[in-house]
């Protein structure tokens, strides 16, 4: 590597560490870091009030909608701290890193809820994508606290960036990037690991015409605030398995 | 209370359950023909759409599109639960929502004709497609 790769290398990856949402534009760096800054976001409840780190609750499974208006994730304030610096890998065998969850007990995360098998994720009618909170049995593997995706019966687990742990997935959920800010708020600022975005606009147009008005409504980047609601609270049917 | 019935009785009895095994059993042998028979027309129907892809002709896929509502109608994925393997059938839903997720993209190849977007309409035969693999993937597995 060229002294001069080197420090851009460096550079970037320190901007990164320091202030994600300083970060624009897309950046792959050479050693595998997959990062994609998108608008810094503030989540906010249904009434439009800051979303507060510490009055979440423990296990809910929350939903807004970021990097664009139609694509959902999900937030979860976990029961423990989740792991540091856990080494990922896409399906193209790129390698990056999850640093860990954010708010005092480091156990606040965002991923998005697109599965990479096929596609599930999160709409306005059912879900087959959800939580399984600890305790909380699920076919797709004998751990509980994780993200299971009903229609495949793969698992994620939240408390690693989403690592495969069960079932046919070929990579990690996206991790959605979040800030913790001192005045306890929260914000969405990038996503970390390989999306499924483009896929997912590609394959749903009938379905994002029918919840958004359109392919292009649905495109669109989320600025300012993204009003985050319990899964429950989204969507009509959540199922199971 | 234990009731005593004599062996006339018994035999009766155990002549009744063995028939209503039968029939059920009979029912369960109709149900999976029929389901093969909707199956092997869905595969028609979908065979006509991509012909009519394959030759660029709107009204070959269009009859497909009618051909494969009307063979979904027939298979009414709401009824999986009876016609589902015994170890699958908690996988109804999963059932129904590929289903929609058929008569959605069904729907749009239409749509996608009329403005003359052939590229969305093979688009959404391509989609379908993976629906019914998705399905037979977490379902039928063979």
């Amino acid at each position: 590597m060229q002294r001069r790769d080197f420090f851009k290398l460096v550079g970037g990856v320190s901007l990164v560490a320091i202030a994600p949402s300083l970060i624009e534009g897309e950046l792959r760096a050479d050693d595998g870091t997959l990062f994609k800054a998108y608008n810094k976001v503030q989540l906010i409840d249904a009434e439009g009030n800051p979303l507060l780190a510490s009055k979440l609750v423990k296990e809910e499974n929350y939903v807004f909608n970021y990097p664009h208006a139609g694509t959902s994730c999900m937030l979860l304030a976990l029961p423990g701290t989740t792991e540091k610096d856990v080494k990922l890998r896409s399906e193209d065998g790129e390698e990056y890193i999850f640093k860990g969850g954010v708010g005092k007990g480091s156990n606040i995360v965002a991923y998005s809820a697109i599965c990479p098998h096929q596609l599930t994720h999160i709409n306005k009618n059912d879900t087959f994508i959800s939580y399984t909170k600890t305790g909380e049995k699920t076919m797709a593997c004998k751990q509980d606290s994780v993200i299971v995706c009903g229609s495949h019966l793969s698992a994620y687990d939240p408390h690693k960036g989403c690592k495969v742990v069960g079932g046919p997935a070929p990579q990690p959920l996206a991790t959605i990037v979040l800030e913790h800010h001192d005045d306890d708020t929260l914000w969405a600022v990038a996503v970390l690991g390989p999306d499924k975005f483009h896929d997912f606009f590609k394959s749903f147009k009938p379905e994002l015409k029918e919840q958004y008005g359109g392919k292009r409504k649905a495109k669109k980047l989320v600025s300012d605030a993204a009003t985050t609601v319990a899964l429950a609270d989204f969507t009509k049917d959540i199922i199971k398995y | 209370m234990i009731t005593k019935y004599s062996t006339g009785k018994k035999i009766t009895l155990i002549l009744m359950a063995l028939l209503l095994s039968s029939i059920l059993s009979a029912n369960d042998i109709a149900d999976r023909a029929k389901l093969k028979s909707t199956m092997r027309d869905i595969l028609k129907s979908m065979e006509l759409i991509q012909r009519g892809g394959f030759y660029a002709n709107p009204q070959q896929m269009k009859s497909g599109v009618n051909s494969l509502k009307k063979n979904l109608s027939l298979l009414d994925a709401k009824h999986a639960k009876t016609y589902l393997p015994h170890d699958e059938k908690y996988a109804y839903k999963f059932a129904v929502k590929r289903e929609k997720m058929i008569t959605m993209y069904a729907d749009d190849i239409v749509e996608s004709l009329k403005t003359n977007n052939m590229d969305d309409a093979l688009e959404d035969y391509a989609q379908i497609l993976k629906q019914c693999s998705s399905c037979h993937l977490r379902i039928r597995k063979n």
